[in-house]
């Protein structure tokens, strides 16, 4: 096992003793714990630079537009983007997804179905229902009792009349890594598009969106030691430049008049107003820190973790565990139940207990997580700075809850 | 009021959080609720701290007075429910200066006074986050 635990240091979180025990934290897949390091950059803005950017001559304006453009060159690089110009720094996932769903229908040309799958959070659904009144409709690509994507129906289902395929590269619920670049092919295939919600994966696996060959692909600082604040949208170009605006303002034009606006070229031109800079910052500090980890290390040490829970886990009397069958498609999750306890009460105990925050309920992915358990669910999600000891821990408290209560 | 705490929207119902200004003997609270008739089922985990209640309504009381209720479908209902519950909890409360349930306190200095407060709803100290 790629030992990690010399990383723990850098996060502040845990020093801070509750009832003089520290917190463990099992719930990065809601938003990630942040190094010092991402706080430190944040605060480099405002004290070294706190100045508006791309908006004056000064040399705090200067620096400021300096250091937010060598973060995006960052970002582009962490994901493999042709050019940082495709890297449009949006609020979250949610509003990217939002900016291509709302441009679908001048994207789609005659063509009237969307593809998304059945494990979609809600991110990935809402923007898209929301287009039924513009006459598109929407089918899923069925979960296997494996919990993995149907291809076989994937691959029925697919014509030319498929707009948009909108697929979550893992699944928030279950942590499943899905074949994004085999559903990105058969879709391209057919001439359709393809956006890949990388919410869950960017914290995970090495993104290169040349090698998936996505259309589209959002993700959030949040999920990935950065903070929260900014996320990115990346898209081809000419899908990019086809996009509406999602606001109108400062930044994104090069000339206005009475009678004519001309708009700026890419990024600016979909980022009206003033970004996010700290938050920007922030993100690219996140992604140093990853890198310097390296994405082998954190995989190695998931990997490490997962298989305690897979050993002991679905062991425990009245646990009912949804892991997919093989923990090397899993990145970082496990999703249970105990009889006797609802999802909520089962969390304010563990957290009551030895300050284990996780997540319950319905994990904003209502209709996968109802389909196997009407009444919500537990999950916990680890991450480079869990240790064993804490799944030990938790398993250990689990097991008394289950005895006493289940 | 404690606001209604409602952690997933896309729960239909929702769940009350809040804190009792008073320790508690979980052992009387055991008792106390077993005995109302209203539950299906009480458990005392003393490793825990907790007593859990099972039926249409479960509750989680915590030994420092954390309590959590459900299901509701509306902030009030829950609110009116843990108050009302606090008066069937009052003589489980812990007398600060012998140390024990209100139930059991004996001491001469203050058996008396506690015996003599027959009752009443708990105040609640820590108003509940959304
Ligand atoms: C798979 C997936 N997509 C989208 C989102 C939405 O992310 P955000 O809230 O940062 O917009 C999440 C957040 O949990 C997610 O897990």
């Amino acid at each position: 096992m790629t030992d990690l635990k010399h990383l723990r240091k850098d996060f502040p979180i845990f020093s801070r003793l509750i009832g003089g025990r520290p917190v463990i934290y099992l719930d990065t897949a809601a938003t990630s714990l942040k190094p010092v390091r991402v706080g430190e950059a944040m605060l480099s803005f405002h004290r070294q630079f706190p100045a508006n950017i791309n908006r004056g001559v000064c040399r705090l304006s200067e620096e400021a537009s300096r250091a937010f453009g060598s973060a995006r060159e960052n970002i582009a690089s962490f994901i493999n983007s042709p050019s940082a110009s495709q890297v449009i720094f949006t609020q979250n996932t949610t509003q990217s997804i939002n900016i291509v769903a709302s441009s679908l229908p001048r994207l789609a040309g005659d063509r009237k179905t969307i593809i998304l799958t059945e494990m979609e959070h809600h991110s990935n659904l809402l923007p898209w229902m929301n287009l039924a009144g513009a006459g598109f409709k929407i089918k899923k690509i069925p979960v296997t009792p494996e919990y993995s994507l149907d291809m076989e129906k994937y691959r029925s289902m697919i014509d030319r009349d498929v707009a948009m395929v909108s697929v979550t590269h893992v699944s928030n619920v279950l942590g499943m890594i899905n074949p994004v670049k085999e559903i990105i092919g058969i879709a391209h295939d057919k001439g359709a598009i393809v956006m890949v919600d990388a919410a869950q994966s960017a914290p995970h696996i090495p993104l290169d969106v040349v090698d998936m060959g996505c259309d589209f692909l959002a993700f959030s600082a949040h999920k990935m030691l950065g903070p929260t604040g900014v996320g990115v949208l990346y898209g081809k170009k000419e899908l990019l430049e086809a996009l509406s605006p999602p606001a109108f303002g400062g930044g994104m034009v090069t000339a206005v008049s009475d009678e004519e606006v001309v708009y700026n070229k890419l990024p600016q031109r979909l980022e009206a107003g003033t970004p996010a800079v700290e938050s920007v910052l922030g993100f690219s500090a996140a992604a140093d820190y990853l890198r310097e980890i390296g994405f082998e290390a954190i995989r190695d040490h998931q990997q490490a973790l997962l298989s305690v829970i897979y050993e002991k886990l679905p062991g425990i009397p009245g646990v009912k565990a949804y892991l997919p069958p093989d923990p090397g498609m899993n990145t970082g999750m496990a999703l249970f139940s105990l009889s006797g306890l609802e999802p909520h009460e089962l969390s304010l105990i563990l957290d009551r207990q030895a300050n284990i925050c996780m997540r319950s309920g319905m994990h904003c992915a209502q209709p996968l997580v109802s389909s196997l358990c009407p009444g919500g669910l537990c999950r916990v999600s680890m991450y480079l700075y869990n240790t064993v000891e804490e799944i030990e821990i938790f398993l250990d408290v689990l097991k008394k809850v289950s005895h006493d209560l289940g | 009021m404690p606001d209604f705490f409602h952690p997933c929207i896309s729960m239909n119902s929702g769940m009350v959080k809040a804190a009792y200004k008073a320790d508690f003997d979980l052992e009387v609270v055991a008792e106390e609720l077993m005995n109302n008739g209203q539950f299906e089922e009480v458990r005392y985990s003393p490793r825990l701290g907790l007593v859990k209640t099972y039926g249409e309504i479960q509750v989680i009381l915590f030994s420092n007075g954390e309590i959590s209720a459900r299901p509701f479908y509306k902030g009030d209902e829950a609110y009116d429910y843990i108050k009302k519950l606090s008066v069937k909890l009052w003589d489980a409360q812990i007398c600060p200066r012998s140390g024990k349930a209100l139930k059991k306190c004996f001491l001469p200095e203050c058996g008396e006074e506690c015996r003599a407060k027959t009752g009443g709803e708990i105040p609640l100290v820590d108003e509940v986050k959304k």
